[in-house]
């Protein structure tokens, strides 16, 4: 650089500056602290704030909404169901969605296109259209129990609407389209030779699939799990609508006492625990691949 | 040799399983929106666009919808104004850049749930000028562009990334102004990034509905707001035709995107050549 500037001196002030403009980031961060920063600030204010009987919020310094949502044991109960139903669908999901990216790395040309664009499908669909087109089909009146029955699997109605399945189902189809991205864009990184290589040294599909390409997708698969995972913590809509009575989570907790209870600072304590327990998965998650990153190398 | 031929076969039975369960919810509701039935059942026992006229001539269904409209659009160009420059400074930036954009794009990270309240709260009672800020479409395209902004950044980073930086020094040493350069020069160029960011941000703006469910009062709710809440009370096709409607609009934005790069595409290339 400095040498170009040598030869060319006449280069006006203008492309000098050009590199560096880091005023042009300065309305997005005042949007950020103004629209992000500042309400979740405010959450946490009103998280230790106390609640009146039969009013909204009245200004304190308590902990005694932590105190509620960390040790009383109903809600000890929503938080473990919320994060036990988290760990399900982030397994699930990660799992589906490797095996169908495997699938779209191993196609060329055309049909890698089309399933590509299938792949996008769930991610331009509003969640609240994805429940509606489950609830058309696992209740006992539904595409599901008709089909069974059709195929004369089945002589009475099924009805699986409001079972956990339907919940995995539902929740799975929330964030499969972001980790299939995840995993095959590290599949693409991998040379396709090395599986034939395998096979051609005598390893079963089995063995080259365990020894050759899960390691070398290992990267991909953590951030797909987080991206799941992380995304199923903080959804009600689908839980609600498809789960049981008795899957009761955190962000329908909050969204109750919020909504119906007009308990803000109860809600907002709650809130700052699932953004917390959020965090320390997606930090630990981090944290535990590089480890074992670092003792491979 | 057999064992890998069982394996090929099992893959490509994942493989058709997993077509399924993306197309079904979609597949059931445009069926189910053609249905001439009372309620929601299979087998479905006549077709007629009948519940499509019901919903096309209900004043609070058609009232949302356009609300939809409104603040999707209004989210699109906010993350639009905002992006643009962030993301070409973080394209050209080196130091303060890791820290910088991953502040941009936690948002993304946080529950619906949670930055709909906490924008409520935090926000929700501001009077701008005699205007309430609560139930207001610009409050909820500022909670939805949290969302939005870190999509586009996300698109746009590597678009920057791989463009020419001697263009935009050329431009200069010619004598243009930053903006004219920048509007004339280098967003021709990245215009294929900048409309699919823009349409990203669209799309998620139109099809969020927890934070818009915290932030809209009943004049300013929005379609999947409406879908929602009608989701329990109501068994009619209607609620499918609703379902239809939002999706068959996400996919209209996604099919004119596509027409407008096939054409610019071909509009290009006999001056390549």
């Amino acid at each position: 650089m400095t040498a170009e500037t040598d030869i060319l001196p006449a280069r006006s002030k203008f492309s000098a500056a050009l590199p560096k403009l880091p005023w042009l980031i300065v309305p997005t961060l005042v949007f950020i602290v103004v629209a992000f920063g500042w309400p979740l600030l405010y959450l946490v204010r009103m998280s230790f704030n106390e609640h009146p009987a039969g009013g909204i919020y009245v200004e304190a310094w308590t902990l005694k909404n932590y105190l509620v949502v960390l040790t009383e044991p109903n809600m000890l109960a929503i938080i473990g169901k919320t994060i036990y139903i988290s760990l399900v669908t982030a397994i699930v999901t990660v799992v589906a969605a490797f095996f169908f990216a495997q699938f779209v790395w191993l196609r060329e040309g055309r049909n890698r296109i089309i399933l590509l664009a299938i792949a996008i499908g769930p991610m331009l669909i509003s969640e609240v259209s994805v429940i509606i087109g489950w609830r058309m089909f696992f209740p006992s009146n539904g595409l599901l129990s008709y089909a069974l029955m059709s195929a004369g699997l089945t002589e009475q109605k099924v009805n699986l609407l409001g079972t956990q399945f339907a919940a995995i189902v539902g929740l799975s189809y929330i964030s499969i389209s972001y980790c299939f991205f995840s995993i095959l864009s590290v599949l693409n990184g991998i040379d396709r030779n090395l599986l034939t290589a395998s096979a051609d040294l005598g390893a079963s599909p089995v063995r080259t699939f365990f020894t050759v390409l899960l390691p070398l997708a290992k990267g991909g698969i953590a951030a797909a799990f987080t991206q799941a995972f992380v995304f199923t913590m903080g959804i009600y809509a689908t839980t609600n609508a498809l789960g049981p009575d008795s899957l009761w989570t955190m962000p329908y907790e909050i969204q109750l006492q919020m909504l119906t209870r007009r308990n803000w600072p109860m809600a907002a304590a709650i809130a700052v625990v699932l953004i917390a327990i959020i965090a320390a998965a997606a930090m630990g998650i981090q944290w535990l691949r590089h480890r074992k990153g670092s003792s491979h190398a | 040799m057999l064992e890998e031929r069982a394996f090929r076969f099992l893959h490509r039975a994942f493989a058709a399983l997993f077509i399924l369960y993306v197309v079904l919810p979609l597949a059931i509701t445009a069926v189910v929106a053609f249905s001439d039935d009372n309620v929601v059942r299979f087998p479905i026992r006549g077709f007629s666009g009948r519940w499509f006229g019901v919903f096309f001539n209900d004043a609070q269904w058609i009232n949302a919808a356009w609300n939809s409209l409104q603040i999707a659009l209004i989210t699109a160009a906010m993350s639009m104004v905002l992006a643009l420059p962030a993301s070409y400074a973080l394209a050209n930036g080196k130091r303060a850049r890791p820290v910088l954009q991953t502040l941009l794009i936690l948002p993304l990270f946080v529950p619906a749930v949670v930055l709909g309240i906490s924008v409520a709260m935090g926000l929700g009672s501001i009077n701008l000028f005699g205007y309430d800020l609560f139930g207001s479409k610009i409050l909820v395209a500022c909670a939805h562009t949290l969302w939005a902004l870190p999509l586009a950044i996300t698109v746009l980073i590597p678009t920057f990334e791989t463009l020419d930086k001697s263009l935009m020094e050329a431009a200069g040493d010619l004598g243009a102004s930053p903006l004219r350069a920048f509007f004339n020069v280098i967003m021709p160029v990245a215009m294929t990034g900048i409309v699919s960011a823009g349409l990203f941000a669209f799309i998620t703006s139109l099809n969020e509905f927890i934070m818009a469910l915290f932030l809209t009062t009943r004049d300013t709710q929005t379609l999947p707001v409406m879908l929602w809440l009608s989701l329990r009370s109501s068994a009619t096709p209607q609620i499918a035709v609703a379902s239809f409607v939002l999706a068959g609009s996400v996919f209209a934005a996604v099919g004119l995107a596509y027409a407008w790069f096939t054409l610019s595409r071909r509009r290009r290339e006999p001056a390549v050549l």
